[in-house]
């Protein structure tokens, strides 16, 4: 990524042109430059208007559609920073630091990285694993739809912006070396930080499973997986708690008619992660009948229901 | 202090965010036992809990589980075992910025373990410190040989709170389908 951006100011006067350039200033890391263009410059990263100013014919011709835009507007009455719209003055500068990280400095990451040829990431991820603790391995970005995560390969963790966790669509990853411009610019931004092996548990989960198990081999994982999606909390998790006491795919599947087909996908993924053992099928704690009373059960299972359905489970 | 039939137990070491975790889904304000901390070796939190957190849910026939948690002082354990009994789990929760986490996480490990609990680790304040891996945990637990669910969470999200929720109940199911450990 660059460690410079270009940025032209249009429509102001010479002490809003000022307080602006303070602002940006303020909210674009220090150590990134910022260079005051005019809009003539071939390589611009941010063009910041007056608002009345951008439907005038010759502004349209000029500005790039690809070049991110913030309109300024003079109103005391409206929220600091409206779509791609900033109120001015302003007092605080928490929504236009975050609108630059999004609009601009995240476009910067996302057209600098040389990407891998790589059609499926998960099988790259898989190669992660293997090779993990090298010290020197090298640290990855991995893009998705509409956000990206640094893959820190050495304290294994990955860092995102928390607001974009959710959105990750793990299953259109590409990844790309990350050259150290792009860690900087993602360590000054709000990230939040999360296990990478976690993160490579959740992407081969969500792509799903192409392989089938047999039926009556007993597994054990010794890893609990740690699902991001919110929806598979419950499925996750009771297979995470059925495989780490030892089971077949056959027995969770009579037992809690999950079907066989998300319990292959829970197995593959915990492969993945290198977190699943083969173990002799006598060693399943589920191979005689449970001797708990059906009341007990019905009674404790009634109890947790209840629980579920006031916490939103 | 009020104790419930049905409780769900918090602990961990100082400032783990035990207080944080039962804010986050209790009913009621939480009742806390806070004072000035005057063990600033161990932790910079400026109020800490001495005696019990506790919160409250209620369930839609009247049945409420408490939500307690416990200090985070040693010197209070006499009291862990009280709180503990009958308790559908114990959460853990452990400070990574803390030196000694691993420390930490082996003293509750066994302290909770002799209760018979259900048990879920959460390890709390991840973005304060980064030069430490996160999978020194599961590495000590694997050496261990210890299987729980370990996960890596923000003690202030409620989404959070709810799957360390979740794996509790999800172990307490699987332990009633399996023969050996299965109680009436």
């Amino acid at each position: 990524m660059t460690t410079t951006l270009n940025i032209v100011i249009l429509g102001m006067g010479l002490m809003r042109l000022n307080q602006l350039k303070q602002y940006l200033r303020t909210t674009i890391p220090s150590d990134i430059e910022i260079r005051w263009c005019n809009i003539a410059s071939s390589d611009l990263h941010l063009v910041v208007i007056q608002d009345s100013f951008l439907e005038l014919n010759n502004i349209q011709k000029i500005l790039n559609k690809d070049i991110p835009i913030l309109k300024i507007q003079h109103d005391h009455t409206h929220a600091n920073l409206d779509e791609n719209c900033f109120s001015f003055p302003c007092d605080d500068l928490t929504a236009l630091k975050k609108w630059i990280e999004r609009t601009v400095l995240l476009k910067q990451v996302q057209s600098s990285v040389q990407q891998i040829n790589q059609p499926n990431a998960v099988k790259y991820f898989h190669e992660m694993i293997t090779l993990d603790r090298a010290i020197e391995a090298p640290k990855y970005l991995a893009l998705g739809k509409q956000a990206y995560v640094l893959i820190d390969h050495k304290h294994q963790v990955w860092l995102t912006q928390p607001i974009l966790l959710q959105d990750f669509d793990c299953s259109h990853l590409t990844l790309h070396h990350a050259a150290l411009n792009d860690v900087i610019a993602i360590k000054h931004q709000s990230v939040s930080t999360h296990s990478l092996i976690q993160f490579i548990w959740n992407s081969a989960y969500k792509n799903g499973s192409d392989k089938v198990f047999p039926r009556d081999q007993a597994y054990r994982i010794h890893t609990w997986p740690q699902p991001i999606d919110e929806q598979d909390y419950r499925v996750v998790l009771k297979l995470a708690a059925c495989f780490s006491r030892g089971a077949t795919p056959q027995q969770i599947h009579l037992l809690t008619q999950i079907p066989l087909q998300t319990i292959y996908q829970f197995l593959q993924a915990c492969e993945f992660t290198h977190s699943l053992t083969k173990i002799p099928e006598s060693e399943s704690s589920f191979n005689q009948k449970t001797q708990v009373s059906d009341t007990t059960t019905n009674r404790i299972s009634h109890f947790f229901s209840k629980l579920r359905r006031k916490l939103g489970l | 202090m009020i104790l419930q039939q049905h409780k769900i137990v918090f602990a961990g070491t100082m400032g783990a965010g035990k207080s944080a975790a039962i804010q986050t889904i209790s009913e009621i304000d939480v009742l806390s036992t806070e004072a000035k901390n005057t063990d600033t070796q161990r932790h910079e939190k400026l109020l800490t809990t001495v005696g019990i957190d506790y919160g409250e849910i209620t369930l839609e026939d009247g049945i409420k589980i408490g939500l307690y948690g416990l200090p985070g002082q040693e010197r209070f354990d006499f009291m862990w075992s009280v709180i503990c009994q009958g308790a559908v789990g114990c959460i853990v929760l452990i400070d990574h910025s803390n030196a000694d986490a691993i420390k930490s996480l082996e003293f509750y490990i066994n302290q909770f373990k002799q209760y018979g609990l259900n048990l879920v680790i959460g390890v709390t304040h991840l973005d304060e410190i980064q030069h430490l891996g996160l999978n020194q945990y599961q590495a000590w637990l694997d050496e261990a040989q210890i299987n729980l669910p370990l996960f890596f969470i923000d003690a202030r999200k409620k989404q959070d709170v709810l799957l360390m929720i979740e794996a509790l109940i999800a172990q307490y199911e699987a332990q009633l389908m399996t023969p050996t450990t299965a109680t009436t």
